[in-house]
């Protein structure tokens, strides 16, 4: 695999940043509630990500040594405000549902891990791929949990009703905790542990230790 | 010296370097704010008429009074409660009742014996609906709070044109005692504000909700409404909560005005 490659899709299972790097958890709990808003919030952190992965690599050379973590915050809060803006402006009823996690990109922790860790040292093209393979890695956790959560506490799939209510006739009663956040809490621990064991299996090569951890 | 010079080289360079990237940072929300600001405004301006048909739905009487709602016409505006007079400086969109009531600078202290809604401060502005169709007047929306038995009631209380025929009244929120208090959300009581008067021909403010008087007057009539018995105390509340509101330290100048014809 070349570098681009392996850019892209590490983050994707192997080094994924919220069940591996446990980055970005406080987001994947609050916006899970609904695979729209889990698709949304993905996207848009994906796209904020790209960005700030591709204006702090092109400015690598250029940003100082002893401000640079500053300055890679007030990148990332300007895109974090334009994505917001674009969001409310185009997507209004999903900018409401997201409220304030939007704005709250600016906090997550992945985007910064990014930047420090990848796009200050790395040129433009891998850091643009890293920034899509992180991102999609994290719309990938987001989507599992908020899929589950709705279907189980709503009966429902982006809306598109699959188990017919008990209230209106059907069979389902809804799960009332899956709707509440503590089950993102519940979801993203059974998601960390399903993606280590994979992991572990198709590794055989690793030695016993490393496999037994 | 050269590395003195070296390093204040540096530092001039990271504030430059700085100050660049921050600079082109403010310039880019800048642009996004001002190219996406006429969608967004858009999209408020829909929600809002949304909201606003909303509430024109649900208030009690609106419908009768105009048959398709549809034609109606909606407009929210800020008045000064102690003049009575529109405030057009203030954006009703942007304007919150609950924290202009909670501010120093925007609300006042009510004295013990006038606080008939016992909320101890009222804000100085206060957001009327107004109904229109075809242009001509048809209804003013008021909103009135206060503290009931157990809870603050929040509600809204529909005027005819002529700012004194009650045409319904809607309770909106409240934490009053279920199955108790809780009846003053009942159709049953509501039904019995349509038609009452507020002040009678001498300008008096005559609306009220009473049990029983030992000697009403023979006008009473059109001007009382009867309490729920069982829960006096959440239903006379909101009889004294009206009385503040539709009075002279609430909306009282205003309907004055709206007497005297201000909205023709």
């Amino acid at each position: 695999m070349n570098r681009w490659t392996t850019a892209l899709t590490r983050p994707l299972l192997n080094d994924n940043p919220v069940s591996v790097q446990l980055l970005g958890i406080c987001s994947a709990l609050a916006v899970t509630k609904t695979l729209g808003a889990s698709l949304a919030m993905g996207a848009s952190l994906t796209c904020v990500l790209i960005a700030s992965n591709a204006l702090i690599s092109l400015l690598r050379r250029v940003i100082p040594h002893a401000t640079r973590l500053v300055l890679q915050i007030t990148i990332i809060a300007s895109l974090v405000i334009v994505a917001d803006q674009v969001l409310a402006a185009f997507a209004p009823a999903m900018s409401d549902q997201l409220s304030i996690f939007v704005s709250l990109i600016i906090t997550n922790c992945i985007i910064l891990g990014r930047a420090e860790a990848f796009a200050m040292t790395h040129p433009v093209g891998e850091s643009v791929a890293d920034a899509v393979g992180n991102g999609l890695g994290y719309g990938l956790v987001l989507a599992v949990v908020g899929a589950v959560r709705e279907l189980f506490a709503r009966g429902s799939l982006l809306d598109y009703p699959l188990l017919p209510l008990a209230k209106d006739g059907g069979w389902f009663e809804p799960l009332q905790l899956v709707g509440l956040p503590p089950a993102g809490f519940f979801l993203i621990a059974l998601f960390i542990w399903i993606s280590r064991r994979v992991r572990v299996r198709r590794t055989p090569a690793a030695p016993r230790a490393e496999a037994q951890r | 010296m050269v590395e003195t010079s070296a390093r204040k080289g540096s530092t001039l360079r990271t504030l430059g370097v700085s100050l660049a990237i921050c600079l082109g940072c403010s310039l880019l929300v800048s642009a996004a704010t001002v190219w996406l600001r006429p969608i967004r405004d858009e999209h408020r301006r829909v929600a809002r008429n949304a909201r606003l048909a909303e509430i024109l739905g649900r208030q009690p009487g609106l419908v009768e009074l105009l048959g398709d709602l549809a034609t109606a016409t909606l407009e929210e505006r800020v008045v000064d409660l102690r003049t009575g007079a529109f405030a057009p400086e203030v954006d009703p969109a942007g304007f919150d009742p609950v924290v202009a009531a909670a501010v120093p600078a925007t609300s006042q202290a009510i004295s013990a014996e006038r606080d008939l809604a016992r909320i101890q401060r009222q804000a100085l502005r206060g957001v009327v609906t107004l109904v229109r169709r075809d242009g001509a007047p048809q209804a003013i929306i008021l909103p009135f709070y206060g503290q009931g038995y157990a809870s603050i009631i929040r509600g809204s209380i529909a005027l005819a044109a002529d700012g004194n025929t009650i045409i319904g009244l809607l309770i909106s929120e409240h934490g009053e005692t279920p199955g108790i208090g809780s009846e003053i959300t009942e159709e049953e009581w509501g039904a019995l504000w349509p038609g009452k008067k507020v002040r009678d021909a001498d300008g008096r403010l005559r609306i009220h909700v009473v049990a029983e008087e030992a000697t009403p007057p023979p006008d009473d009539e059109a001007f009382h409404v009867d309490c729920i018995s069982g829960a006096t105390r959440s239903t006379e509340g909101v009889g004294q909560m009206v009385r503040f509101w539709l009075g002279d330290d609430g909306f009282g100048p205003f309907l004055a005005r709206v007497r005297e014809g201000a909205l023709r």
